[in-house]
């Protein structure tokens, strides 16, 4: 199964033995129409008579609102930029007819079917999540890179004064550790740059782990120097007291991959505080840490109790009198 | 106060703005600026000018959220762009001062409206009006017919002494976007009252029919919602003549939200209220009632009318029996009427009977 862009994220659920489904999400999908459901049966897809099979009776009868997908009243075919694909596999197939067109309505069937999509969805809501947050993070980040700076030397200039310190401001907005990487192909080499702000007003050490294609990493291209490669494509370095609202980039290149084929880094970090880290994920259990040594980092402080303050920008009310 | 001292007052307030926020980011704090709510919620009837002024309830500006962190970038913007147009004695349009942000890159407004707004933050802010920034509006166009004389300085500094029936053409008097005593002095008047009038083809018919001189009224065309000008001069004329202002305007929730502006306030300027507003200003019609009584051609209130024929129910200036009959009327008709519906009476209806007929029921007739 593949599909013409590139950025869907495919989720697939472990479920039972016998329905395997998966969400494609994203890319250029359109996002105000129905999502395009396809069905298969051992392996055969299945593309007349969708209405009256087992496997769309199983969409419409789940609430995809919990999951990030759009749908009216809650049952339906849901709407959103996904395509919603269902294998059921098994050694006896209850179709509707002879032609199998499609399959049968059989309770049981259909339990097991959204069972394997609820698992799907989760996964996908929880990837809609992870987006989300960045996306706020990220407009901060513009704030404190970009905008905050210049109302600062404006403000110096007015009042004639040098352009004060953003240490104090910067960390009390973001507050976080801020990861941003990219990704660049050239002359058969992935470029990978990640780059680690602390925002937050602290010092801070912890490691970063990636988790590379298998025997792609260019050993020689890695800046700083890994604290760890082992087996399976798991590189990770040590970064030492990222003083408050400094930055540490790690580079690397992967060889050996063909184009298109690489899109998101798999970025995790241990010895931190998952909720101050954002853009990257706890480190999962199965990576075994042979070397480093992971410290308990205590929860940072609660935030100052913010003051009830209504937003002067937000009211979204209309002063105009004029029609 | 002269300009030059007003001017340099207003340089000393913008001055503590930035000194405000440069202090805040200095001792580390996330810079923000404290406003006066701007909504129809926070708006309080003020018993000793008899206007509505904004309340005590306050917003914040922060640099925490993206568009409070813009506005905060284009309010120094506009600061260094005000103190240097006080250094050079220049001034600029509004509309100057939205394509002006065009070079100031992350601060560039995404709409006039928008800095519009910022400006008027800055007078409430910085408690003074926009022309000590040198800020001034675009001239509107609205007029005045009607025996009034007045002198004004024109742009070399003479004065010119004008009397607005006999020295103006058919369109009448201009009235320039600053009506302020050093620009603009009131002599005489031979008029017993002033009658606003909404539309150019209600001003034009009450001009052709002799309005002003058989009935001693000065016209005001405040064309639409009047602008800020138009309602200082009413306002003017009001306390310097003692002459009472009628408002006649169509019957639909727009024109009565003019009426508003008149006599009570609007939201937007709540902070300058008492320059602009007339409080005794009466409203003539078109009414509700008027629509029904004088069986007046009509359309259909459209959604959006119903819409803000509802706000005005939650609106506190309408809160009262007079608004509330009315509106709810509107209501019910589900119609509006335009102040030439009258026409279909005849031309001279609405000089011969509708307004002396209206002006009797508020004893002016």
């Amino acid at each position: 199964m593949r599909t013409s862009n590139r950025n869907s994220t495919l989720l697939r659920s472990q479920g039972s033995p016998r329905s395997t489904p998966a969400i494609l999400f994203g890319g250029n999908l359109p996002g105000d129409q129905p999502v395009t459901i396809l069905r298969f049966a051992n392996r055969v897809p299945l593309l007349y008579q969708q209405g009256a099979c087992v496997i769309t009776k199983a969409i419409e009868g789940m609430d995809w609102r919990r999951y990030g997908l759009e749908q009216r009243g809650g049952e339906g075919v849901p709407f959103g930029p996904a395509i919603i694909l269902v294998h059921v596999a098994s050694t006896k197939i209850p179709f509707t007819s002879e032609a199998k067109e499609a399959i049968a309505n059989i309770p049981e069937m259909q339990e097991e079917i959204q069972l394997a999509l609820k698992a799907c969805g989760r996964k996908l809501k929880t990837h809609l999540n992870k987006r989300e947050t960045k996306g706020k993070t990220k407009a901060k980040f513009e704030i404190v890179r970009e905008i905050l700076p210049l109302i600062a030397e404006k403000s110096a200039k007015i009042v004639g004064k040098d352009v004060p310190s953003l240490t104090g401001t910067i960390t009390k907005i973001m507050n976080v550790v801020w990861i941003d990487d990219s990704i660049t192909f050239e002359k058969d080499r992935y470029k990978v740059k990640v780059k680690v702000y602390n925002y937050t007003p602290k010092s801070q050490s912890f490691n970063l782990h990636a988790l590379v294609p298998e025997g792609a990493l260019d050993e020689k291209a890695t800046v700083p120097r890994p604290s760890e490669i082992k087996e399976g494509g798991k590189v990770s370095w040590e970064l030492k007291r990222i003083p408050s609202t400094g930055d540490v980039e790690v580079s690397f290149d992967l060889t050996g991959l063909d184009a298109e084929s690489y899109d998101e880094n798999e970025l995790y970090a241990s010895g931190i505080n998952p909720v101050s880290i954002i853009g990257a994920d706890p480190l999962p259990g199965d990576w075994d840490l042979e070397r480093i040594r992971v410290e308990e980092v205590e929860a940072p402080a609660e935030e100052e109790a913010e003051e009830e303050e209504v937003d002067y920008d937000e009211q979204g009310e209309v002063l105009n009198d004029e029609q | 106060m002269t300009n030059s001292e007003r001017n340099a007052e207003a340089v000393d307030r913008l001055y503590e703005i930035a000194n405000s926020i440069y202090d805040q980011i200095s001792s580390g704090k996330i810079p923000k600026m404290v406003i006066p709510l701007r909504t129809k919620g926070n708006i309080r009837f003020d018993p000793k000018l008899a206007v509505w002024k904004y309340g005590k309830a306050m917003g914040a500006r922060t640099a925490k959220k993206t568009k409070g962190a813009q506005m905060l970038l284009r309010t120094m913007f506009i600061l260094e762009f005000i103190e240097d147009m006080i250094a050079r004695s220049k001034s600029s349009t509004l509309r100057e001062m939205y394509y002006i942000s065009e070079g100031w890159g992350k601060g560039k407004f995404s709409s006039q409206d928008e800095s519009n707004m910022l400006a008027e933050d800055l007078e409430i802010v910085a408690r003074c009006m926009r022309e000590d920034f040198k800020l001034r509006p675009e001239e509107n166009g609205a007029s005045i017919i009607g025996d009034l004389t007045i002198t004004e300085v024109d742009r070399k500094g003479r004065k010119k002494r004008i009397n607005c029936r006999d020295d103006v053409g058919d369109s009448g008097y201009g009235i320039p976007y600053n009506v302020e005593r050093e620009k603009l002095e009131i002599l005489e008047t031979g008029a017993k009252f002033i009658i606003a009038i909404e539309t150019g083809g209600m001003f034009d018919r009450l001009m052709e029919n002799g309005f002003d001189e058989e009935f001693g009224a000065l016209l005001v065309h405040l064309k639409g919602q009047p602008a800020r000008s138009t309602r200082r001069f009413v306002k003017r004329l009001n306390e310097e003549m003692k002459l009472p202002v009628v408002v006649f305007t169509d019957g639909d929730p727009w024109s009565f939200r003019i009426f508003a502006s008149v006599a009570y306030g609007a939201i937007k300027t709540a902070h300058i209220s008492e320059y602009l507003a007339t409080p005794t200003a009466e409203f003539i019609g078109i009414t509700a009632s008027d629509i029904v009584n004088y069986e007046l051609p009509t359309d259909k209130l459209t959604d959006m009318d119903v819409r803000a024929l509802n706000a005005e129910l939650r609106d506190p200036r309408f809160n009262d029996d007079f608004w509330r009959g009315e509106i709810e009327t509107m209501l019910q008709l589900g119609k509006k009427a335009e102040q030439q519906a009258l026409a279909k009476y005849g031309l001279d209806y609405v000089t011969d009977t509708y307004l002396p007929e209206k002006l009797g029921e508020i004893g002016m007739g």
